[in-house]
């Protein structure tokens, strides 16, 4: 997309933060250093901003990842990314301030902020929340609370240990490898090359707990498979919040309307009681038993 | 030699040298009919090459111009005298040239124009990632032969992964050089028909044939290709399978000479990730090195991958996903404005598809099958994701909608610049 369509885009971009519009020209180098952008904020949604936060040397990357919360006409979905590996963890803080203020939500607030604090996240998440301002944070939850209105801690900030990684790998992976069988759609929406190819090389010699990035690959990371699975777990948890998960109610919906479809495709084919198992009533026809001269009646 | 332009300034500077006041092209009717009448004056096999009786003028002007004309364009030669197989029934003359060796050649022909216009100074170097069955062993067995018969003192290296195709490979090239008539094939000074095929001819021209697995050598030079060599054409095939790729990088390649004589075709279907060929295709991709990547997808052949497809039968969404693929990556490759898939071609795609898939084997197919160079390599060991699921992402994904670089400490330092004017 050439700069002058860009300038052309709906898109309220946050003054002062410095977007300066950027088309990759070579894939797949011109995709890092960049916000990849496949679908614009919109006002109406919910957004889950996760990052892992590299050391900024070349070695391991940093990644945000910007998810659009699913709703019932909509399944989760990635719509923005910035992946770097020289973007050091204090000013990583900054870029993600600047992300975060671009994907408000409908709640007018920033998107929810989860960044893995393992490492070198503490340092970023505390000054974006000490330095820079940003407000909403991913609060820490005790998922084995007794009690659910007690599950909330006093910590904000996502840590990856080796009880949690399980559980966000096992609900990222259930959501990547489902699909709608109505629409199509899987229950989580990727758009990134970035980490379709570090899907790729995301092995495993036993389970989930043990996959990882292919270690005989040196060239192999699984950064972006763990960010996109911190942001599925928050939006999920967000989700959770409501009495029926989110994917599980847009499917039942789903069904239902294909059920109405496959209903309302019957009564055009003029179909009658005689030959379906519904009444008369429901085929749209006079009953024969409520007709007076039923004696006449050639069905009897 | 491969383009028309220089095929043209070629062949009237020989024309020239010789004194040939006009050259002439052949049909294949003529050709045949010249071959029969020179047959009697073949020169035995172990003579010095002299005709066994004395040629008229007029037989000697045709035995100059064919050599000449041969020699300036490689399409002339390979029309008129290059025979190859017929898919394993009989063999026939090698043109007219698939459309995937069509696409290949003229990719030659770029860079012999690019040399003849001082912008390269390397030669042919190319490495052709490709679909199964598309006639580019062939082709480059054409080209490797078609060299080593029409100049002198030349080095060639043919190989493949195991001795087995090795000797498949070169057998290629052997018969089209068996079945050359007499005044265009030069005498065998010097040969070996069994594994390690070597043929040396009376021009000087000397022509190897080894393997990707090959344990000759002493002890720790083995499987050394090339090495003390100096091969200046080079044939290498099934490069995803080779045990020891390290001989190409370590011994072969720095004997290739920087010259614009140079021939080096590598050729192979992608056979996973993160191998040796995966990365060599990357590198060249990204433009460095000596080699320019050639894509040959499946759709690039028409006439081979189809199938008639009934009436009735519309295309899957997968299949719809793979033909919307094709249309976008497709024209970059085969260097034209459109490419849409046929309904014949959709449907084979859709019926082999599902026969992997049902063998439990779609990793495969997909590979070798791909939209283009990225999907060619998508199957990696285990993958917690199958390759199924992999596909249905790659299929959904949405184009790029914006992207911006972000410089906030940078504006924010201006900010402060502006506030203190202020």
């Amino acid at each position: 997309m050439s700069q002058d369509l860009l300038s052309l885009l709906p898109l309220e971009l946050p003054p002062g933060y410095g977007f300066h519009p950027s088309p990759p020209r070579i894939f797949p180098d011109d995709l890092y250093d960049r916000l990849l952008i496949w679908e614009l904020p919109r006002r109406d949604q919910l957004y889950v901003l996760s990052a892992d936060v590299g050391d900024g040397i070349g070695q391991d990357r940093s990644v945000v990842d910007i998810t659009r919360v699913g709703t019932l006409k909509e399944p989760d979905e990635q719509v923005a990314q910035f992946v770097s590996a020289h973007v050091d963890p204090i000013g990583l803080a900054p870029l993600i301030d600047a992300i975060g203020r671009l994907y408000v939500g409908s709640d007018n607030l920033e998107a929810l902020c989860a960044v893995e604090c393992n490492n070198h996240g503490l340092v970023t998440q505390s000054e974006l929340q000490l330095h820079l301002g940003y407000s909403n944070f991913f609060i820490w939850q005790y998922l084995d609370a007794a009690d659910p209105e007690r599950a909330l801690s006093s910590r904000i900030g996502w840590w990856t240990t080796q009880r949690t990684r399980p559980l966000i790998l096992a609900r990222w992976l259930k959501k990547v490898r489902s699909l709608d069988p109505v629409t199509n759609l899987p229950d989580y929406r990727i758009n990134s090359p970035i980490l379709l190819e570090e899907i790729r090389s995301f092995q495993t010699v036993g389970g989930i707990r043990e996959a990882e990035a292919d270690p005989t690959n040196p060239n192999a990371h699984d950064d972006c498979v763990m960010t996109s699975a911190i942001g599925v777990h928050v939006s999920s948890t967000i989700q959770y919040e409501a009495n029926e998960p989110t994917d599980q109610a847009r499917r039942r919906m789903n069904e239902e309307k294909q059920r109405r479809a496959a209903v309302d495709q019957n009564k055009t084919e003029g179909r009658d009681y005689i030959n379906q198992a519904f009444t008369a009533e429901e085929a749209g026809l006079p009953d024969p038993m409520q007709v007076e001269d039923y004696d006449d009646n050639a069905y009897f | 030699m491969y383009s028309l332009r220089i095929s043209a300034l070629s062949a009237s500077r020989l024309a020239e040298t010789f004194h040939v006041a006009h050259l002439s092209e052949h049909t294949i009717a003529e050709v045949e009919e010249w071959t029969e009448r020179l047959a009697d004056a073949a020169p035995p096999p172990k003579g010095d090459g002299s005709p066994t009786r004395e040629l008229a003028s007029e037989e000697r002007a045709f035995i100059l111009n064919e050599r000449i004309v041969t020699k300036a364009s490689f399409e002339y030669w390979a029309s008129r005298y290059a025979f190859c197989s017929v898919e394993g029934a009989g063999i026939k003359r090698m043109y007219p040239l698939f459309d995937s060796q069509m696409l290949a050649l003229q990719e030659f022909a770029r860079i012999e124009e690019r040399i003849a216009d001082n912008q390269l100074a390397e030669g042919i170097l190319v490495n052709a990632l490709k679909a199964r069955r598309l006639g580019m062993s062939t082709l480059a067995q054409a080209a490797v032969w078609h060299r080593l018969t029409t100049q002198t003192y030349l080095q060639a290296v043919t190989a493949s992964d195991v001795p087995a195709q090795s000797s498949y490979t070169f057998g290629i090239g052997k018969l089209m050089f068996e079945k050359l008539p007499w005044w265009l094939k030069p005498q065998l000074r010097a040969f070996s028909n069994t594994f390690p095929e070597e043929y040396e001819l009376a021009t000087g021209c000397h022509v190897w044939c080894h393997a990707g697995d090959s344990k000759r050598g002493m002890e720790g030079e083995r499987g050394q290709i090339g090495r003390g060599k100096g091969p200046s054409i080079v044939h290498l095939t099934e490069l995803a399978t080779w045990d020891d790729t390290g001989q190409i990088d370590s011994a072969l390649l720095p004997t290739v000479p920087y010259s614009p004589r140079a021939l080096v075709f590598f050729e192979s279907s992608p056979r996973g990730r993160n191998n040796w060929w995966h990365k060599h295709w990357l590198v060249s991709m990204a433009g460095h090195g000596r080699f320019t990547p050639i894509f040959i997808p499946w759709y690039a052949e028409p006439r081979k991958y189809r199938k008639p497809a009934p009436p009735d039968w519309t295309p899957s969404e997968t299949t719809l996903a793979h033909a919307r693929r094709c249309e976008e990556q497709g024209p970059r490759w085969l260097h034209r404005e459109r490419v849409d898939l046929t309904r014949e071609q959709l449907y084979w795609y859709e019926g082999t598809r599902a026969y992997y898939e049902a063998k439990d084997t779609l990793g495969d197919f997909l590979q070798e099958y791909a939209a283009d160079p990225e999907e060619c390599f998508v199957f990696s060991g285990r993958s917690l994701i199958s390759v199924e699921v992999q596909q249905r992402i790659q299929d959904g994904m949405r184009p790029l909608a914006a992207a911006f670089e972000i410089a906030p400490l940078m504006d924010v330092e201006k900010a402060k610049v502006l506030e203190g004017r202020a």
